[in-house]
C-alpha cells in the first residue's frame, strides 16, 4: 500500500491528473465496451435521437444544467480564491498597530476603507533602518477621489507593485501623483482629494491642495489598479501635519524622514533581501507595539475558515447531480415506452435481447454525453460571467478557468450515469413484446 | 522550628516537580532557550514541527535543521499560498542574532520532517535534535492534536 503511494506521489502533477482521469471515466468506458462487444448500433441510436428530438433536448439540457452547476461553483470558488491571492502577492510583510490582521489587510493589501490606528516616527525609522529590511514603504489611506482611493506611499513601493510605469515618469514633488491602471484620472490631470470614501467622504475638505498626475502603473490585477498613489508627504500636507522632512530639505520626498517630523502612518510594507529574512522580520516586529504578519496567511486563515463553506456548496452541487441523474433515469425508463414498438419489432425480425439492450444503452449514454459536454461549456461559460462581475465589484482580478478537477467531476458524474444507464436498457428488455407490438 | 522544618521539606518534595512541568515544555543551554516544541498528531510519515526560539546567548546562532534519534532529517521552511495553494518552500540556515527570538509557527516557519517510520498519536513525544551550527539542542517534541493551531501550554512562561 505505501509503494503504491509512494509510486503516486512521485507521479508528475499532469500525470495524476491524467491516472485520475481515466481511473474515474474507466467504470463508464469498461461498461460500454462490455455493453457494445459484437453490435454497432449507431445508425439505430442516431434515428432515435432524431426523431424524438424535444425529448432528447429536454434532457440533454437537465443534464447540462446539472453538470454546469458543479463546474461553475468548484471553478468560480477557486477563481476568487487564487485571485484575492494574487492580489496579496506584493505585500510581502506588513507591519501595522496592535489590532485586527484582517482589518489591517483589508486596508492596506485591498484597499478597503477602515479607521486604525498609526505606527509612529520611532517605530518607522527602527524597521527603515533594520539591516535586514530592503524595503519599508508607508502605506497611508483615507483620502478619494471619485470613488478612487488616494494613497500616500514611496516611489519604491510603486516600483514594487507594479513595476516599470506604463506612461510618464514616477511622482518626484510632494504635489505629484501616479495612476493606478485603471484609475479615473489621466496623466496630466490635476485633482483634489475628498477627505474620506464613498457617500460620507468631505469634496471640499481639503480646497486649495491638488495633485498632477505624471504617469500611469502597468495593471497588477489588484484594487491598486483603481488607487491614485502619491508620495506621502502630500497626504501629510492636506491635512495640515509636517511632512516628514525639516524646513532645510526643500521639496526632498521619500526616506529617510525625520522621526520627530513623522505624523504616522496606518501601515508599513516591509520586505527583506534574503529568502528567510521576512520570516525573521515577522518574528521580530510581532511585538506588544506592532503587529507583523504576512497577508498570504491571513489569507490561507479565511480561506480555510471558509473551506467548510466550499465543501458543503460542493455537496449541495453532488446532490444536485444525484437527483437529476435519478430523474433521468427515471425519465429514461419512461422514454423506452415510446420506443417499446419499435424494440419490440426489431426483436420480432431477429434482434437479439442483448442487441436491443445495447440500443438503449447506447442512446442514454449519448444523451448523457452531450449534456455533460454541455455542462461542462455552461460551468465554464457561467463562472466567466460571474468572475467579470466580481472583478468589476472588488478591483479584485478574477479569471475562473475549466482545470483538471471539473473534468474530473464531470467524468467521475459520466462514468456513474453510464453504469446507472444500465437499468433503463434493461426494463427495456423485460417488457412484454407481443403487448408492445399491438401498441 | 517545626513549622520551618516542615516548609522547607514540603518546598523540597514540590521542587522535582517543578522542574520536570519545565523540563517538558523548555530545552535550554548556552543561554539558548526552546520552548513549547510540538507537532500536530500525523497519519503518514511527514510532520511539522513548531517551536519558540530566543536566543539570549551572546552571539548569532544559526538554525540549521534537525534530526531524530533514528537518523531523519528535518529542515527549515517556510509558508507560502501562492495562487491560492498552501506551500511550504525550503530555506537556507537561518541566523538568530544574539538576544533575537524566532518563532516557529503554524502557517510560518516549521522544520519538515519526512520519513517517519510510525505516525505520532497525539500525547506522544518524539525526541529530535535541533541544530545551530556546533550547539546541538535536545528537545521533547509534543505531539498535539491532528487540527491543533498551537502548544497546548503555549502563552505560559517558563
Amino acid at each position: 500500500m505505501n509503494s503504491v503511494g509512494a509510486l503516486w506521489s512521485g507521479l508528475p502533477v499532469l500525470m495524476q491528473d491524467v491516472a485520475m482521469l481515466v481511473l474515474l471515466l474507466a467504470p463508464g468506458l469498461m461498461t460500454g465496451l462490455l455493453v457494445l462487444r459484437g453490435f454497432a448500433p449507431w445508425q439505430l441510436v442516431r434515428a432515435m435521437l432524431r426523431r424524438f428530438r424535444g425529448a432528447n433536448a429536454v434532457f440533454v439540457a437537465l443534464i447540462a444544467v446539472s453538470v454546469a452547476i458543479g463546474v461553475g461553483l468548484t471553478a468560480q470558488e477557486r477563481g476568487l480564491r487564487q485571485g484575492s491571492a494574487r492580489a496579496a502577492e506584493r505585500f510581502d510583510l506588513i507591519l501595522a498597530a496592535p489590532g485586527s490582521e484582517i482589518t489591517a489587510m483589508l486596508a492596506a493589501v485591498y484597499l478597503q476603507p477602515s479607521d486604525v490606528p498609526l505606527l509612529t516616527g520611532a517605530q518607522y525609522t527602527e524597521v527603515a533602518t533594520d539591516p535586514d529590511v530592503v524595503l519599508a514603504a508607508p502605506i497611508a489611506f483615507g483620502d478619494s477621489y471619485q470613488g478612487a482611493p488616494v494613497v500616500g506611499t514611496i516611489a519604491d513601493f510603486v516600483a514594487h507593485l507594479a513595476g516599470d510605469l506604463a506612461e510618464g515618469r514616477m511622482f518626484a514633488i510632494s504635489t505629484e501623483a501616479v495612476a493606478g491602471a485603471y484609475a479615473p484620472v489621466a496623466t496630466g490631470d490635476r485633482f483634489t482629494p475628498a477627505h474620506g470614501h464613498g457617500a460620507a467622504a468631505e469634496a471640499d475638505a481639503h480646497a486649495g491642495a491638488d495633485y498632477v498626475v505624471t504617469g500611469r502603473m502597468a495593471p497588477t490585477g489588484s484594487p491598486w489598479d483603481r488607487a491614485i498613489l502619491v508620495p506621502i508627504e502630500g497626504v501629510w500636507e492636506v491635512h495640515g501635519l509636517a511632512n516628514g522632512h525639516a524646513l532645510s530639505e526643500g521639496e526632498r520626498i521619500g526616506p529617510p524622514f525625520d522621526a520627530d517630523l513623522f505624523p504616522g502612518t496606518p501601515a508599513i510594507l516591509v520586505r527583506a533581501e534574503a529568502l528567510w529574512g521576512n520570516y525573521a522580520l515577522q518574528s521580530r516586529y510581532a511585538r506588544p507595539d506592532m503587529m507583523a504578519f504576512f497577508p498570504g496567511t491571513v489569507l490561507a486563515q479565511m480561506h480555510g475558515l471558509m473551506r467548510d463553506v466550499r465543501e458543503a456548496m460542493s455537496l449541495l452541487a453532488v446532490v444536485t447531480q444525484v437527483l437529476v441523474t435519478v430523474s433521468i433515469l427515471a425519465g429514461l425508463v419512461i422514454l423506452t415506452r415510446i420506443f417499446a414498438r419499435g424494440l419490440a419489432l426489431l426483436r420480432a425480425i431477429g434482434a437479439s435481447r442483448r442487441f436491443v439492450f445495447a440500443v438503449v444503452w447506447s442512446y442514454s449514454a449519448a444523451l448523457i454525453a452531450a449534456g455533460s459536454l454541455a455542462g461542462l461549456a455552461l460551468g465554464w461559460l457561467a463562472a466567466s460571467a460571474f468572475s467579470a462581475i466580481i472583478t468589476a465589484r472588488t478591483d479584485i482580478l478574477v479569471t475562473a478557468t475549466v482545470t483538471w478537477a471539473e473534468a474530473q467531476l464531470v467524468a467521475g458524474f459520466v462514468s456513474l450515469t453510464l453504469v446507472l444507464a444500465l437499468v433503463p436498457a434493461l426494463a427495456a428488455t423485460r417488457r412484454q413484446r407481443l403487448a408492445d407490438l399491438r401498441s | 522550628m517545626y513549622r520551618l522544618a516542615f516548609a522547607a521539606v514540603l518546598t523540597v518534595t514540590a521542587l522535582p516537580a517543578i522542574a520536570e512541568d519545565g523540563h517538558d515544555h523548555l530545552a535550554e543551554a548556552d543561554g539558548l532557550r526552546i520552548l513549547h516544541a510540538w507537532t500536530p498528531a500525523t497519519a503518514g510519515p511527514d510532520a511539522l514541527i513548531y517551536m519558540e526560539i530566543e536566543n539570549g546567548s551572546d552571539r548569532t546562532l544559526t538554525l540549521s535543521g534537525a534530526r531524530t534519534e533514528g537518523g531523519q532529517a528535518a529542515r527549515l521552511v517556510g509558508f507560502a499560498y501562492a495562487d491560492g495553494v498552501e506551500t511550504w518552500q525550503p530555506l537556507p540556515d537561518m541566523p538568530i542574532a544574539a538576544g533575537q527570538d524566532l518563532d516557529l509557527t503554524p502557517r510560518g516557519l516549521a522544520l519538515q520532517m519526512s520519513g517517519l517510520n510510525d505516525p505520532l498519536a497525539r500525547g506522544d513525544t518524539l525526541p529530535i535534535e535541533v541544530m545551530f551550527g556546533d550547539l546541538h539542542l535536545d528537545v521533547g517534541v509534543e505531539v498535539e492534536a491532528e487540527d491543533a493551531s498551537a502548544h497546548s501550554h503555549a502563552g505560559h512562561s517558563h
